[in-house]
């Protein structure tokens, strides 16, 4: 898929964005603009974040963290929750782990309006459509995922 | 209750030198000892302050407002006016104009008051959980809380902050008594703080400068100073970076 075809491309088109990519639950990779940074550890930095239990706490909503050289957001985008609204989708949660990579001087709520605005789209849509957990490599999440998923604090 | 004042002045004998000396003598049953303390600070009071309840007896010190010596027993400094501070009866003698024989706290008297206050409150609130604290656990010492107790109320004045947690180790040390609320979400803070250290991405330049996160559509600011870690809610629209200045610069100030 061509990166201006992606559902991420406008975000990583903002003023001082590097990179924006989304995971599944299961940390699998989804979607991320642009694909030259799949070749770099950031992938594997997000996708160790996007795995971790911290992000896994309900009450937390978004995170973002100012390091000296770059700025990250995480943000939970859709449900917060594993069951899903149908038998087609049973066990695929509805929920996605976006990261946002910015230069450090980026403004944040310059950044947290564009990703309101986008995820309002993508909400009318269906998160769990416009980031289908298909897109990624691995397993599919079926009724093991629901049996098996990942405990909520 | 009967103040020092319905008293009226009285002349007592110095023990040491067996001279009259002039001052105030009354009971305090009932009687705030804090506000007491406090009405003398703001006037700008300077001599003693004699307290004594049965067969105990204790002292403290103003030189121009300021508290600067306490002693209860063989207790001394900011610990003694605390425990002083405790006292809910006993007799109150002042003795103006008189010296301290040696100088134990160096705190401001408004800090003074707030950190004995709380640590009342920290006991009556929860006098069986005080009594349960695991020997030897590192709790701050009584400076180290004053100095983030008068931190935290300077924080909570600022514009644009509506709430502020302080803490160690994942506990909460300022307020002294946060709600169970507050209380969890400063562990999630600090476990995402901890994970964040430890997770450092290429070229970012080191561990996070300060954490921004949502708890509940509610925005904190999250900032590392030494051992502690410093949480504010922020208002909307707050200018994070001029926070993060702020506090910063308002810790390394002291």
């Amino acid at each position: 898929m061509a990166a201006q075809e992606s559902p991420l491309a406008e975000l990583a088109a903002t003023d001082g964005v590097r990179m924006v990519c989304v995971f599944a639950p299961d940390g699998r990779l989804l979607s991320s603009v642009p694909k030259a940074m799949e070749n770099t550890p950031w992938i594997e930095f997000l996708q160790t974040w996007s795995g971790h239990p911290c992000l896994s706490w309900p009450e937390l909503e978004e995170m973002a963290l100012f390091y000296p050289n770059s700025l990250v957001i995480w943000r939970r985008i859709g449900e917060n929750r594993n069951l899903s609204d149908g038998p087609s989708n049973l066990g695929e949660a509805l929920y996605r782990n976006i990261f946002l990579v910015a230069e450090p001087a980026t403004s944040l709520s310059l950044l947290r309006v564009s990703l309101d605005v986008k995820e309002h789209g993508w909400r009318a849509l269906g998160i769990h459509k416009v980031f289908p957990s298909s897109a990624g490599k691995g397993s599919e999440g079926g009724i093991l995922s629901k049996l098996f998923r990942r405990p909520t604090h | 209750m009967k103040s020092p004042k319905d008293q009226g002045p009285v002349s007592v004998k110095s023990e040491a030198s067996g001279s009259p000396k002039k001052g105030f003598i009354g009971l305090f049953a009932g009687l705030e000892l804090p506000n007491l303390i406090q009405m003398m600070a703001m006037n700008g009071f300077t001599g003693k302050v004699e307290l004594r309840c049965g067969s105990r007896a204790g002292e403290i010190y103003l030189k121009h407002g300021e508290i600067v010596h306490a002693r209860l027993e063989d207790t001394a400094g900011v610990k003694a006016f605390e425990q002083l501070l405790g006292w809910v009866e006993g007799e109150v003698l002042l003795e103006a104009e008189r010296q301290p024989p040696v100088e134990t706290i160096d705190v401001p008297w408004h800090a003074l008051l707030i950190q004995a206050m709380a640590r009342i409150e920290d006991r009556e609130a929860a006098p069986e959980k005080a009594q349960e604290q695991p020997p030897g656990k590192s709790q701050p010492q009584a400076s180290e809380l004053l100095r983030l107790r008068s931190f935290h109320r300077v924080l909570l004045d600022r514009p644009g902050v509506s709430n502020c947690l302080i803490g160690k180790a994942g506990q909460v040390l300022c307020p002294a008594q946060p709600v169970p609320k507050l209380l969890h979400w400063f562990r999630i803070m600090w476990e995402v703080l901890e994970s964040s250290c430890k997770m450092t991405p290429p070229d970012a330049g080191g561990e996070p400068l300060m954490l921004c996160m949502v708890l509940e559509a509610r925005g904190w600011l999250l900032v590392r100073l030494g051992d502690f870690v410093v949480a504010v809610e922020l208002e909307k629209g707050t200018d994070l970076a001029g926070i993060h200045r702020e506090i910063v610069r308002l810790w390394e100030k002291g």
